[in-house]
């Protein structure tokens, strides 16, 4: 009476094993992938990944070859005015094949768009899968366009900071 | 022979608990690099100033502002109804009830944008639903709502009724010149009905 009752058990644990492998191979690719975004979070609390506008023309003026500007915007837009010598990739085809090589080479990629905003969004999502080596401007195209013209011609420092209050904060609640 | 079911039974459990484990990781969706590059162009998780103005004005529920600066920032000023989860916080255990919910609209914001829309990312990338940017932030915040640029004459009614709505919002949300301007209350409601249509647009995300 015991024998029978001990193989159902063996034959549970059987497919309970299968099953458990199964969906373990299933599930790993998602597993994965939340702990990823976790490990991203870590990793903008603790470091930077973007360059302001004075670091990015000290770049471009000692002509680092390890660094690479990459223009996400669309042709049009780099028609009309990018920093010299980058390289247009269109953020809508960021992810096309005849990109992979490039983004994945060895030299350090600059990214910017019109603000930062897609650029930074772009630059976490092509590290969420698996990129690295990613930076972006601060301020973009814009900011570039207003403020650094050329090289050489400055009209602000370049010290420029998304996150940076433009205002006097006690205007928000002025009464009166 | 005891010994042997005794074993079993351990299996048994052991393979329950693991085989539960794994599910309850995956119970968000996943998103894939296209889809998620789709949904960065699309631009549905950006939300107006204008529209997060109005949202405050008419006192609407399905809004939740969630401040990502830090605690010092957000004792100095905070968007009213707004609540605080430093950048840094955004997945302890203690504010997942708030950025993993299916039954309100988060609206992320910081000084810029690079805390909200980074807080967007990892959220979307986790699957949670219902996450948006406030598009500018406090700097756009002041420069749309609090201080509003005048519009040129040339921008046409569309950009003055803009303005009127914008200076209604002003006087909601600083008091200013509410004695004098008595009429001014009334152009507080004004963009309700107008910039519905937009929200209708995230809907889906």
């Amino acid at each position: 009476m015991k024998r029978p009752y001990i193989k159902l058990l063996g034959l549970i644990i059987v497919l309970l094993t299968v099953g458990l492998v199964f969906t373990s191979l299933q599930t790993s690719k998602k597993y994965k992938f939340d702990t990823k975004a976790i490990e991203l979070h870590k990793e903008l609390v603790s470091s930077t990944h973007f360059i302001d506008p004075q670091k990015a023309s000290e770049i471009l003026s000692k002509q680092h070859d390890e660094y690479i500007f990459v223009d996400i915007r669309n042709p049009r837009e780099f028609d009309n005015f990018h920093i010299e010598g980058a390289v247009n990739v269109p953020m809508q085809q960021i992810l096309d094949d005849q990109f992979i090589s490039f983004l994945k080479n060895d030299k350090t990629k600059v990214l910017y768009s019109n603000e930062s905003i897609e650029a930074d969004q772009i630059r976490l999502l092509l590290t969420q899968f698996g990129y690295s080596n990613l930076f972006v401007l601060q301020g973009g195209a814009n900011y570039w366009k207003e403020n650094m013209i050329s090289k050489d011609v400055f009209k602000s420092k370049g010290e420029y900071d998304d996150e940076k209050l433009k205002f006097d904060i006690s205007k928000l609640t002025a009464t009166e | 022979m005891k010994a042997r079911f005794i074993l079993s039974l351990i299996l048994v459990s052991l393979g329950l608990v693991a085989a539960i484990l794994p599910q309850k990781k995956n119970s968000s969706i996943e998103l894939d690099a296209q889809q998620l590059l789709n949904e960065i162009q699309q631009e549905n998780h950006l939300i107006s100033t204008d529209e997060m103005a109005n949202a405050l004005i008419n006192n609407d529920p399905e809004y939740q502002l969630i401040d990502l600066r830090s605690e010092t920032e957000y004792k100095q000023y905070s968007l009213p109804g707004s609540i605080n989860i430093p950048f840094e916080k955004l997945f302890d255990a203690e504010w997942a009830p708030y950025i993993d919910q299916i039954a309100r609209k988060n609206v992320f914001y910081s000084n810029g944008t690079t805390l909200s829309s980074e807080a967007w990312m990892l959220t979307k990338q986790r699957g949670f639903k219902n996450n948006y940017i406030l598009q500018g932030g406090l700097n756009e915040w002041y420069t749309t709502i609090i201080e509003p640029e005048v519009p040129a004459s040339i921008n046409g009614e569309e950009a003055i009724n803009d303005y009127e709505a914008r200076l209604g919002a002003k006087q909601f949300f600083t008091g200013a010149g509410a004695v004098n301007n008595a009429s001014a209350n009334t152009d507080a409601k004004k963009p309700v009905a107008r910039k519905k249509k937009k929200m209708v647009a995230g809907g889906c995300s």
